[in-house]
């Protein structure tokens, strides 16, 4: 197991590497001059050239390079352009907003996904699971922001149950857990998730419950309820716990738009507030934060894989 | 001088190929339409090419006409879809937009094909050091998530719909890359290629010529797949502005412009969400379809009975 993890190590680095190199390019090819963007319309040739050389814009790209990812070992991920917050902090502040959002969804997704997943495969092709398999199908085509507004719509321009946006710190109210605030963002990334993972529930259950083993629990005399809760459940679960990790991050991933447009202050409103407001460098520190923690997660799923199942941290040596 | 068809003549060879190839799309056709999912999935498709081919002579108002009077107005005789507010007509944006949806969907599906294929075959075929680099690439480009591929390029390159077709299109191309590797690693032990390959075919005509036409029933396949994400990612990006900007109507900027009248104009924001919602539901309906038209011995799992 130890030797899979290194060896997994290993394979991820060099994707860090060429990830970092990427997003630090972004800032080389974008157009327009930092300096110049910093200092406003008004200032000369100059004052635009000490700026420059004040920022080090002047070294090679390569030393540039480097000093940045020398920068980031040490904690410092510069300040932001609109308004001198140190991005760091900005990142810290809307890091654990995104996770939460993230985490409740996945744990609607996963609840809500086991149970109609079980249910629409222990009652196969009944009409609840031909109704189940309809709507997981259109939830899955349903594009989530479209959901979003369809759901703020309905609570909060019509009913006025629910705020279109924010996260409760205008109001001053905590972000932690308000589910006032949490609700409707949550909606929009459940629906899809819990499609998901009832389709994959469902055709596990399937596969499970045509085993042999199953067929002689029940030629044993067990009572149905049993059988399934015994033996079938148990088994059915596993592969589906292999797939919330991927879940997750694609939930995380999938958050950018959705933080847009309910204005829910984490790091993907983060990352495009700031390419839209040309502030690079939260756009590169966010940017690479974000990378780097879909590659932290997907590397953790992949050991978990490997845990799970022996035939894959042993296979994995050929390449 | 062909490896191995040395007893017929080219021509002949030429015209059996053809009338066989053109049987088995016939035959796959036929098995589509059979399917009820895979026809409601055509269907639609044939529907989404029609609106973007004829947008013009469907629509009955020009896109990006103004008709300040009429501005913000339900859906009514005139306006079937309603106004938005700049008195557009929605009806005609939707169509328009269908159009440009498409496009970005297609094009950067075949971008993706294109790139992937030809880098998985060269990786799959080469070995060694060549396929290492090739798909530590493509597991990079892998470790982005979609939407974020598509923001870096917008930050570099600026909105724009072609912008869009690159950043879906090097979003697919990883899982095209992996399925012809993992093909042409199979196929290039079997015995024929040696023997091409002993008789002094190129490597470049082995790949095409062998390997490739093996690969191209699961390209297609998955090309038909990666379609339907293809279309949800460029209407995220249009929705955040950094796709095919306005006046130019994508369904995702219109529903972007939709939510800052959720009051006046409810419908505005149903309109492109439940076009989006249909083409995404009848392309993975007829990628299905296609899979089993194109596979029949395929059991699928959740089929299973």
């Amino acid at each position: 197991m130890r030797d899979y993890i290194i060896r997994r190590i290993i394979q991820v680095i060099p994707t860090l590497l060429i990830a970092s190199i990427l997003i630090f390019m972004v800032i080389e090819l974008a157009p327009g001059d930092p300096a110049a963007m910093m200092l406003g319309f008004e200032a000369t040739d100059e004052q635009v050239e000490a700026m420059r050389i004040d920022m080090g814009l002047d070294r090679p790209v390569v030393v540039r390079y480097l000093d940045w990812v020398w920068d980031i070992f040490h904690f410092d991920l510069g300040k932001s352009f609109v308004n001198q917050q140190d991005v760091g902090g900005l990142i810290l502040d809307a890091f654990p907003k995104t996770v939460q959002l993230a985490a409740v969804a996945l744990l609607i997704a996963v609840i809500l996904g086991f149970v109609l997943g079980m249910l629409s495969a222990v009652n196969r092709n009944s009409w609840i699971d031909n109704f189940l398999t309809s709507i997981s199908s259109l939830c899955l085509a349903l594009p989530n922001f479209w959901l979003g507004i369809l759901l703020i719509l309905l609570f909060s321009v019509t009913l006025g149950w629910l705020p279109a946006s924010g996260t409760g710190q205008i109001a001053g109210e905590s972000w932690f857990l308000n589910f006032k605030y949490l609700t409707l963002p949550v909606a929009s990334l459940a629906v899809g998730q819990i499609a998901v993972f009832t389709r994959y529930m469902r055709s596990s259950m399937i596969d499970v419950l045509s085993t042999d083993y199953i067929r002689t629990a029940r030629a044993k005399g067990l009572v149905e309820r049993v059988v399934l809760a015994r033996h079938a459940l148990r088994n059915a679960l596993i592969p589906v716990v292999t797939i919330i990790g991927i879940q997750f991050a694609r939930l995380l991933a999938g958050e950018v738009v959705i933080e847009s447009m309910f204005a829910y202050t984490g790091l993907g409103r983060l990352v495009i507030t700031a390419i839209l407001n040309r502030d690079y460098p939260v756009i590169q520190a966010s940017l690479l934060f974000v990378v780097v923690l879909f590659i932290v997660v997907n590397f953790l799923v992949d050991i978990s894989y490997g845990y799970f199942d022996p035939r894959i941290r042993l296979s994995r040596s050929e390449k | 001088m062909n490896g191995l068809n040395t007893t017929k003549t080219d021509s002949e060879t030429k015209k059996y190929k053809r009338k066989f190839s053109e049987k088995k799309l016939v035959s796959v056709f036929i098995r589509l339409t059979k399917n009820p999912k895979g026809l409601f999935g055509m269907i639609v498709l044939l529907a989404l090419i029609i609106m973007a081919i004829f947008a013009q002579e469907l629509a009955p108002f020009d896109p990006v006409e103004l008709h300040l009077r009429d501005k913000l107005q339900m859906p009514n005789a005139t306006y079937w879809f309603g106004t938005d507010e700049l008195g557009r007509d929605i009806f005609s944006r939707v169509i328009h937009g269908a159009d440009i949806s498409l496009e970005v969907g297609l094009l950067a599906v075949i971008l993706g094909a294109v790139v992937g294929v030809s880098t998985g075959l060269i990786a799959g075929y080469s070995g060694g050091s060549v396929d290492s680099v090739i798909m530590r690439w493509w597991d990079t480009i892998l470790a982005f998530p979609a939407i974020f591929l598509g923001i870096a390029l917008v930050a570099i390159l600026g909105p724009d719909p072609m912008v869009a077709v690159l950043a879906v299109g090097i979003n697919t191309m990883p899982t095209f890359a992996r399925l012809t590797r993992s093909i042409a690693i199979s196929t290039k032990e079997i015995e024929f290629v040696s023997a091409e390959r002993a008789l002094g075919a190129s490597n470049w005509s082995i790949m095409f010529k062998s390997i490739l036409p093996n690969c191209l029933t699961p390209v297609i396949v998955n090309m038909a797949l990666a379609a339907p994400g293809a279309i949800l990612v460029e209407a995220s990006l249009s929705y955040l502005g950094l796709g095919a900007q306005p006046p130019d109507p994508t369904w995702g900027n219109m529903l972007q412009e939709a939510q800052a009248y959720l009051n006046q104009v409810p419908t505005f924001s149903v309109f492109p969400g439940v076009f989006i919602t249909l083409v995404v539901l009848g392309m993975n309906f007829f990628a299905d379809g296609l899979q089993d038209a194109l596979d029949p011995r395929r059991i699928r799992a959740a089929k299973r009975g």
